[in-house]
């Protein structure tokens, strides 16, 4: 997440350059301050029971279902570490169709300056749209949203930008059968926009994940899945009074080692996202992102 | 080269069946993970008679054992399986339930690491070999060891006492012995 820190930085660069502004340096620091929440970073999607780590999949928990997830995820770039708890609640309306909410509360720091606080609370849906059932295999697609609402109490370089909100739409499919596991999803984020004449750069997400076990699962066991994923992040350029900062736009795929020990109901899961590739503009790239997860359904 | 005794258990496991309870076992398509599935017994468990909820991702099959006064249409059945994501493929009713539990739930009377002494019939033989292993399967104790680990004398029918280690081989649990008694 604090990857895209630094962007803002661009941004404004782009702005004096593009616009030929002579920026007072309040104003300067007002801008830094009012969109660095419109380019930070990416919202650590959540990881389901037995989906992918860093990237959503199809499934959905069963009716009447209660899902309950303590995750704490870190995030290191050369110049900025995020430490994030979060708490999420998920419940299952029907087999397919499921809502969210994650809290979480994470501790930034960048630059010798430390904040700690509420970050941004997401309420999420999820629908499962396709399902197709056969003997030790299950195939699904599933279309989710989310809303991220803006907190930036906790971050080091800004006061807050609030009432702002995100929006994620995405899809996502998943074959699970006895041994392996595939899962695939494409997501586009909307940032919301600023006051300030810049439309806020959007970010798309592909990721692809395999899952692999060594033996069939049984119910009384505990069951480790081994998994890999691709993920790629790309955001485009911001548009500041309709002229797109080309310089901007971000790219970055990572490739994510993970495993899923679970038992019944319960399940912990770990993974490190180890970025690969990097295109960002002279922009800091990761250094890795970490998560781990507890898992619990009702 | 391996020598396979056959135990039939006696004493230990599963020397009677009780006939007051019958054994649901229902297929399903889509169980993949024991996560997911947990669901399943979620609701299963609602029901006053249910004792054992297992599932067997191998065999497609959950088995729930049950009082033997409980019945479930198909139509509960089918709404069960649907409201837990998965497809019901249709049931079989067994009187008792001792001898229908799935394997993986029997696996679980074995403490896995633990020692443990067994006490059973030597049913047979065959072959011979090297590995030193006691198995059960089913209501049948299954024992393989080495040709010089096996007692003198021994004659089918005969009550053997086998203490060991519990270990999980491949698929399968099974009971390293350290000594082979002729009872």
């Amino acid at each position: 997440m604090l990857s895209r820190l630094v962007i803002i930085e661009n941004i404004v660069i782009s702005l004096n350059a593009f616009l030929n502004l002579k920026l007072h340096s309040g104003l300067k620091q007002t801008i830094i301050q009012k969109y660095l929440f419109l380019v930070i970073g990416l919202i650590t999607l959540p990881a389901s029971a037995h989906g992918p780590i860093f990237s959503p999949g199809p499934e959905t928990i069963y009716k009447d279902g209660i899902e309950i997830q303590l995750e704490y995820y870190q995030s290191k770039t050369p110049s900025e570490t995020e430490n994030e708890l979060m708490l999420g609640l998920g419940y299952g309306i029907n087999q397919d169709w499921e809502i969210a909410i994650e809290l979480p509360y994470s501790n930034n720091s960048a630059d010798d300056v430390n904040k700690s606080g509420l970050d941004n609370i997401v309420l999420e849906t999820k629908y499962r749209l396709w399902r197709l059932n056969a003997f030790g295999k299950q195939d699904s697609i599933s279309g989710f949203a989310k809303a991220i609402i803006k907190n930036s109490n906790n971050q080091p370089q800004t006061e807050a930008t609030k009432n702002t909100t995100d929006y994620i739409l995405g899809l996502a499919y998943g074959q699970e059968s006895l041994i392996w596991q595939r899962w695939a999803s494409l997501s586009y984020r909307i940032n919301g926009d600023s006051d300030l004449n810049i439309d806020s750069a959007n970010e798309i997400y592909f990721d692809a994940s395999i899952g692999w076990r060594a033996q069939a699962p049984q119910y009384y066991e505990s069951d480790t899945l081994w998994m890999i994923e691709i993920n790629t992040e790309y955001q485009q350029s911001a548009d500041a009074n309709n002229t797109s900062l080309s310089q901007n736009s971000i790219t970055e795929y990572f490739m994510s080692p993970g495993v899923i020990w679970s038992y019944r109901n319960r399940s912990l899961k770990g993974g490190i996202q180890i970025p690969i590739y990097s295109d960002l503009n002279n922009q800091n790239k990761s250094d890795y992102r970490f998560k781990v997860a507890l898992d619990i359904n009702f | 080269m391996k020598k396979i005794i056959l135990l039939t258990v006696l004493v230990l496991f599963y020397s009677s069946v009780n006939h007051a309870e019958k054994m649901h076992i229902m297929k399903v398509h889509g169980a993949v993970c024991a996560s997911c599935a947990y669901g399943l017994e979620k609701k299963f468990k609602k029901f006053d008679g249910v004792k054992t909820f297992d599932v067997d991702f191998t065999a497609g099959t959950v088995s729930i054992c049950t009082d033997e006064n409980l019945t479930f249409t198909e139509k509960e059945l089918s709404k069960i399986f649907v409201e837990s994501g998965y497809t019901f493929k249709g049931e079989e009713v067994k009187s008792g339930c001792a001898e229908s539990q799935s394997s993986s739930h029997k696996k679980s009377i074995l403490p896995i690491g633990e020692n443990v002494s067994v006490t059973g019939i030597y049913n047979g033989m065959c072959d011979d070999g090297e590995d030193f292993y006691f198995v059960y399967k089913s209501d049948v104790l299954e024992v393989m060891l080495p040709a010089n680990g096996m007692p003198k004398n021994l004659k089918v029918g005969a009550p053997l006492n086998i203490q060991g280690k519990v270990i999980k081989h491949g698929d399968e649990i099974k009971i390293e012995a350290s000594s082979i008694k002729i009872n």
